[in-house]
C-alpha cells in the first residue's frame, strides 16, 4: 500500500510557481500543466520574497527548461509583494514593501485564485524572509553583525520586523480567498554560519549576526552575557580563520572547537537566540493567519540544512514544530542534495573537523543521519542523493511529529546544480517521488519553482502520484 | 631540611653502565652534580634541587628528567626497603620514587590485584584479606583541627604502627632518590571508613549516598588541604603527587570512560553544598536534575536499542541543547575539582615553597575528546609545577576499546564501532593503532605516547614540567596481551623521545615484571645517555 485509502483525496499534491510563469505561459496553461501533467490540487504561489529561488524565471546562467519565456529576466527582476499590499495593515511597521515592480500592475493573488478555485485546486502562498537593503523602512531593520557593520538581513527581534510578518499575514489571508500560507525562512544562526555548516555557505566567522539593540535587548533580557557572547564569538572566528590555513592546535581542532563551546556556553546560547526568534516568527505568523480566518493552513518550510547537519536537527524538534504548523514542508531534494551534502562535508571538514579524511568525515555523519547506500564524496555531485535518502526523511518527519500535523515532501524537480553536476532525469524525479510517497508523506510540493522545471520530469513526479494513488482507490 | 647531596657511592647505575665509568674517571664537579642527579639531561642548563621560582617547579631543577616510579607500601613492607630501592635504582634508573601515602585504592597501592597473576618479585600470595588502605604514614591530629572528618583516624592498619614515609625516605635520600607522596581522592572507601564520613558524600540522582566525597563541602576541602599539609609538614619529602579521576555527572551518565559503565548511582553530585555551588554559578537547579534524567532515560532506552526517529546522536545533542544546564552543572564538578589542585597546591607551598605539586591527568584524556575539551594543559599547568600525563599504552588497547563500546552503545548507536573508532582517532591525532577488535591484544603503540606526550608539552607552554605515566604490566584482561620487555622499552624511549620533562613508571610495583622494569631502565639510560 502506498497511499493510504482514506487520505487519497485529501493528500496535498502541490507546485511552487512563481507570478512571472503565470504571466510568461498564461494562467490557463500553467494551471492545465500543473493538473495534467503533476497531478497537482494545489498551487503554492509566491507572493512575497526578495530571492529568485521562489521567484523569476530560471537562474541567471543556468539552462532553461523547456516551457516559457528562454528569456532572462535579471535585468527586470526585483522581487516584493506579487500580490497588492493595503497599507492599512502596515501601519505599525516602519516596513513599506511597495508591490513588486517585475510584472507591472500584475496582482497575481487577483489573477489566479479564480481559475484555481474553478477547477478545484487550492492556493497556499508562499512568503519568503529575503530582501533588498533598499526596500523602504528595512534599513532601518538590518542585522548588526560581529563587526558592528550592518548586514542585510532583518532582525527578527526587530519589533518593526516582526509586525511586518504579522502586517502581511493579514494582508494576505483578508484581502484574498487563498487556502493557506507557507512561511520560507532558511536562515540559520550565528554558530552555524560563523562555520559555514550549511550547504550554500561560505565560511564568513566576522559577519555573524546579530547584534543589534534588539537582539542584544532581548539576550540581556534572557540573562546571556552579551559581552561574553562576542568574545565567544570572536574566539571562534579567530579558531576558524586559523583552521582554515591549517593551523593545527595541538589538541587537534574538534577538541579547541569543542573547548571554545565549553568555555563560552554564550556562543550556543546566542544561537539558540536566533532559532527562538525565528520560531516566534513562526508563532506569529501562525495565530495571525488564523485569527484572520480559522480555516487558513499553515505551513512552514523546513530547510535543507536540516537534513545535512546533525547539530542543526538536534534544533529542530518535529514534535516541536508539528504543534505550530498545520503542516510541514520537508525539503528533502535529492538531485541538489548530492552537491549541496559534499558542500556540506567540506565546509565542516576544513575547520571543526580538519583532522579527519574528509571521505571518513562523510561516512560518519551519514551513519549519524541514518544515510544508506549513498555515492563517495567525489561522486555526490554526479550522483545526487538517492530516493532512499527521501524514504529515510520523510519517514522521520512523519514519525517526528506523531500526527501533530501533516508532513509534505519537498521534492526537488530541476533544482539548478553546477555545471557537471548531475541533471535529475524524469526517472529521478519519479523515484523521489514515488519513495516520498512510500515513506507515508501526507503529500508532496514540487520545488523549487515551476519556471525552473522541465515538463519531462513534471510528469515522472505526477506519474508516480497518481499510480500510487490507483491502488488505492 | 631535605639534604640535597649524596653520597656518590650510593649511586648505583649499573656497575656495566658505560656512563657510570665516565662519572668515576672525571670525578669533576659536574660529575658530582649528575651524581645528586643521576640522570641529569645534558642537554639542557639550569641549577638543581630548588625552587627555581618560574613556575616550572624546582626540586631537581628544571633540567632535571625526572624518572619515578609509583610504589605502594606493600612492596616496602614485602620486599624490604633497600631492596626495592636497589631494584628500581639499578634496573627501573630511578631517581625519584612516588609513594601511595594516602589511598584506599589498589590501584596505586597493596599487592598485585586480586585475580591477577603475580609479578616476579614479591609474595606470590594476595593480601586481599589485609588490605584496607589509608594514610601509610602517620597521621597528625593537629592538622586535622579545621574539618570534620578526622584524617589522623585514616591511618592504614594494614601494616600496624608502620610509617611508610619514615621508613623509606632516609633509605632513599641516602641514594640521592627524591621522594613524592601520592594522595589518592578515591572513588569509594571502605565500609567502616564510609561510615564514618558518611555525611560527606556525594549524593545521586535519586537522592542516595554516592561513594565518593563531595568537593563542594567545606569540610571535605579542608580535609585534602589538612592531607596534604600534614604530610608536607611532617616528612621530609620533595613533592606531593595528587590523584583523582573522578569524573563528572554528564560523561558518567553516558559512561564515556574506560571502566564507568552505565551506574545511574554515579550521576553525582546533588547535595546541598552542590546545589548551593550551582546557584553560585546561576544554574537551575531543579532544570538540571530534569536534564540528567532525560539523559539518564535515553541512555537506558539506547541500551535496549530503542532508536529515536531523529537518531542517537541528534537526540542526545538535543537533550544537550535544551537543557544546557547540564554541561553548566558537568563543568561545576570539574570547577570543584580544580578547586581542589589549587587548594592542594596552596597548601603545600604555604609549607615549604620548594616542594613540587604534581596532579596525575586521567587516561580518559587520551580517549574523550570532549573530556580533552575540558582539559586545557595549559591551564592546568598554571596550577602545578608537574603534570603526570598517563599514557599507558599497553592497558590503553582493551581501556579504548572498551571506551569506543561504550559511546557506540548510546550516543553514537548508530555509528558502525569500528568506523567510531577510526573517527575518534582522527580527532585524536592517533596513528596507526589497531582495529577495535585487535585493540586489546596489540594495545595501542609506543606512537600514542609519543603523541600524548608530544600534545602535553605543546600544550602546556612550558609553564610546567611534563612527566609521562608510562605503563608498566598495568593488568588487562586475561585475554589481552601482556606487555613485554620490548613494549615497555618502546613506550619508555618514545616518551623521552618526545621531549617530555621525564617519566613516571605506573601503576604500582608490586604489578611490575621485573624484566619490564629492566626494560623501562634501558630505555632511559640510552635515551639519556648516563
Amino acid at each position: 500500500m502506498i497511499i493510504e485509502k482514506e487520505n487519497v483525496e485529501t493528500m496535498m499534491a502541490g507546485v511552487q510557481v512563481g507570478a512571472v510563469s503565470f504571466a510568461d505561459e498564461g494562467v490557463e496553461k500553467v494551471l492545465d500543466i500543473f493538473q495534467q501533467k503533476a497531478a497537482a490540487n494545489t498551487v503554492f504561489i509566491t507572493t512575497f520574497t526578495h530571492g529568485r529561488g521562489l521567484a523569476g524565471r530560471q537562474m541567471p546562467g543556468v539552462k532553461f527548461p523547456d516551457h516559457g519565456s528562454m528569456e532572462s529576466d535579471e535585468k527586470t527582476f526585483y522581487g516584493g509583494n506579487y500580490a497588492t499590499p493595503h497599507p492599512e495593515y502596515y501601519a505599525n511597521t516602519v516596513i513599506k514593501v511597495p508591490h513588486a515592480p517585475d510584472l507591472g500592475k500584475l496582482d497575481i493573488l487577483e489573477s489566479i485564485t479564480g481559475p484555481a478555485k474553478s477547477r478545484n485546486m487550492k492556493v497556499i502562498c508562499c512568503l519568503e524572509d529575503q530582501w533588498h537593503t533598499d526596500v523602504p523602512g528595512v534599513s532601518e531593520c538590518l542585522e548588526v553583525d560581529l563587526m558592528g557593520r550592518k548586514s542585510n538581513t532583518l532582525c527578527l527581534f526587530n519589533p518593526n520586523v516582526r509586525e511586518f510578518w504579522k502586517a502581511l499575514v493579514t494582508d494576505t489571508v483578508r484581502s484574498y480567498d487563498v487556502d493557506g500560507i507557507m512561511l520560507f525562512n532558511e536562515r540559520n544562526g550565528p554558530l552555524l554560519n560563523a562555520l559555514g555548516a550549511s550547504h550554500f555557505q561560505a565560511i564568513e566567522p566576522g559577519r555573524v549576526t546579530c547584534f543589534c539593540e534588539f537582539h542584544i535587548a532581548e539576550a540581556k533580557r534572557l540573562g546571556i552575557d552579551v559581552s561574553r557572547a562576542k568574545e565567544g564569538y570572536n574566539k571562534l572566528a579567530a579558531f576558524i580563520r586559523a583552521s582554515l590555513k591549517g593551523q593545527r592546535p595541538s589538541d587537534g581542532y574538534y577538541v579547541e572547537f569543542e573547548r571554545l563551546l565549553l568555555e563560552y556556553p554564550e556562543i550556543v546560547a546566542w544561537d539558540r537566540l536566533f532559532d527562538k526568534g525565528k520560531h516566534e516568527v513562526l508563532n506569529d505568523v501562525y495565530a495571525t493567519a488564523k485569527s484572520g480566518r480559522k480555516d487558513i493552513q499553515v505551513g512552514f518550510h523546513i530547510e535543507h540544512v536540516n537534513s545535512f547537519n546533525p547539530f542543526f536537527r538536534a534544533t529542530r524538534d518535529y514534535a516541536e514544530l508539528a504543534v505550530k504548523a498545520d503542516f510541514l514542508k520537508i525539503v528533502v531534494y535529492n538531485n541538489c542534495g548530492g552537491e549541496r551534502y559534499a558542500n556540506f562535508i567540506r565546509n565542516i571538514g576544513s575547520t571543526l573537523f580538519r583532522d579527519v579524511p574528509l571521505e571518513e568525515l562523510m561516512r560518519m555523519n551519514n551513519h549519524l543521519l541514518n544515510y544508506s547506500g549513498e555515492a563517495a564524496l567525489d561522486q555526490l555531485a554526479t550522483s545526487g542523493l538517492s530516493s532512499g535518502y527521501v524514504f529515510n526523511e520523510m519517514q522521520r518527519a512523519k514519525e517526528g511529529v506523531k500526527g501533530k500535523c501533516r508532513v509534505v515532501a519537498g521534492i526537488d524537480v530541476n533544482i539548478p546544480t553546477a555545471e557537471g553536476s548531475r541533471k535529475a532525469s524524469p526517472e529521478d524525479t519519479y523515484a523521489a517521488t514515488l519513495a516520498a510517497l512510500k515513506a507515508g508523506s501526507d503529500g508532496i510540493v514540487l520545488s523549487r519553482k515551476y519556471s525552473e522545471m522541465m515538463l519531462g520530469n513534471i510528469d515522472a513526479a505526477g506519474r508516480a502520484l497518481r499510480e500510487a494513488a490507483k491502488k488505492n482507490k | 631540611m631535605r639534604k640535597k647531596k649524596t653520597s656518590i657511592k650510593k649511586i648505583n647505575l649499573g656497575a656495566a653502565s658505560p656512563s657510570r665509568r665516565h662519572f668515576l674517571k672525571n670525578g669533576s664537579a659536574a660529575a658530582v652534580a649528575l651524581a645528586a642527579s643521576p640522570l641529569a639531561f645534558a642537554g639542557r642548563g639550569g641549577k638543581s634541587g630548588s625552587g627555581s621560582g618560574d613556575g616550572r617547579g624546582g626540586s631537581g631543577g628544571s633540567s632535571e628528567k625526572m624518572i619515578g616510579i609509583q610504589i605502594g607500601a606493600a612492596s616496602f613492607m614485602d620486599e624490604g626497603v633497600d631492596k626495592v630501592l636497589d631494584i628500581i635504582q639499578t634496573k627501573g634508573a630511578v631517581n625519584t620514587i612516588f609513594i601511595s601515602t594516602f589511598c584506599y585504592d589498589r590501584g596505586l597501592n597493596g599487592r598485585q590485584m586480586p585475580g591477577h597473576p603475580f609479578p616476579d618479585h614479591g609474595p606470590a600470595e594476595s593480601d586481599k584479606k589485609f588490605y584496607h588502605g589509608g594514610n601509610y604514614a602517620t597521621p597528625h591530629a593537629k592538622f586535622y583541627e579545621h574539618t570534620a572528618i578526622k584524617g589522623d583516624k585514616m591511618k592504614a592498619p594494614d601494616f600496624g604502627d608502620s610509617d611508610i614515609l619514615q621508613k623509606v625516605i632516609p633509605a632513599a635520600k641516602k641514594r640521592g632518590i627524591k621522594v613524592y607522596a601520592s594522595v589518592l581522592d578515591s572513588f569509594d572507601y571502605p565500609d567502616d571508613v564510609r561510615k564514618n564520613i558518611s555525611e560527606y558524600m556525594e549524593v545521586d540522582l535519586a537522592g542516595n549516598k554516592g561513594q565518593a566525597m563531595c568537593f563542594y563541602k567545606p569540610d571535605v576541602k579542608a580535609f585534602w588541604k589538612a592531607v596534604v599539609t600534614d604530610i608536607s609538614s611532617s616528612y621530609d619529602i620533595d613533592g606531593i603527587l595528587f590523584f583523582n579521576e573522578r569524573n563528572g555527572p554528564l560523561t558518567n551518565t553516558i559512561g564515556a570512560n574506560f571502566d564507568v559503565g552505565f551506574h545511574a548511582s554515579r550521576i553525582t553530585c546533588f547535595c546541598d553544598d552542590h546545589k548551593r555551588a550551582a546557584a553560585a554559578h546561576h544554574i537551575d537547579f531543579e532544570r538540571v536534575k530534569e536534564g540528567y534524567r532525560r539523559l539518564d532515560n535515553l541512555v537506558q532506552q539506547s541500551l535496549k536499542d530503542v532508536r529515536p526517529t531523529d537518531g542517537y546522536y541528534v537526540e542526545f545533542e538535543r537533550l544537550i541543547l535544551n537543557y544546557p544546564e547540564m554541561v553548566a552543572y558537568h563543568q561545576i564538578f570539574d570547577h570543584g575539582k580544580h578547586e581542589i589542585l589549587k587548594d592542594v597546591k596552596e597548601a603545600v607551598k604555604a609549607v615549604n615553597s620548594n616542594l613540587q605539586v604534581g596532579f596525575h591527568i586521567e587516561h580518559e584524556n587520551s580517549f574523550n575528546p570532549f573530556y580533552r575539551a575540558t582539559r586545557n594543559y595549559e591551564d592546568l599547568a598554571m596550577r602545578a609545577d608537574f603534570l603526570k600525563v598517563v599514557a599507558y599504552n599497553n592497558a590503553g588497547g582493551e581501556r579504548y576499546a572498551s571506551f569506543i563500546r561504550t559511546i557506540g552503545s548510546t550516543m553514537f548507536r548508530d555509528v558502525p564501532l569500528e568506523e567510531l573508532m577510526r573517527f575518534n582517532n582522527h580527532l585524536l591525532n592517533y596513528g596507526n593503532e589497531a582495529s577495535l577488535d585487535q585493540l586489546p591484544n596489540a594495545g595501542l603503540s609506543a606512537d600514542y605516547v609519543y603523541r600524548e606526550t608530544r600534545r602535553a608539552m605543546e600544550g602546556a607552554k612550558g609553564k610546567c614540567r611534563i612527566l609521562t605515566g608510562v605503563d608498566v604490566n598495568i593488568p588487562i584482561a586475561k585475554t589481552s596481551r601482556f606487555a613485554s620487555p620490548d613494549d615497555t622499552y618502546k613506550a619508555t624511549q618514545a616518551a623521552l623521545k618526545a621531549g617530555g620533562d621525564g617519566i613516571i613508571l605506573s601503576r604500582k610495583y608490586s604489578e611490575m615484571m621485573l624484566t619490564n622494569l629492566e626494560a623501562a631502565g634501558r630505555a632511559v639510560r640510552e635515551a639519556l645517555k648516563v
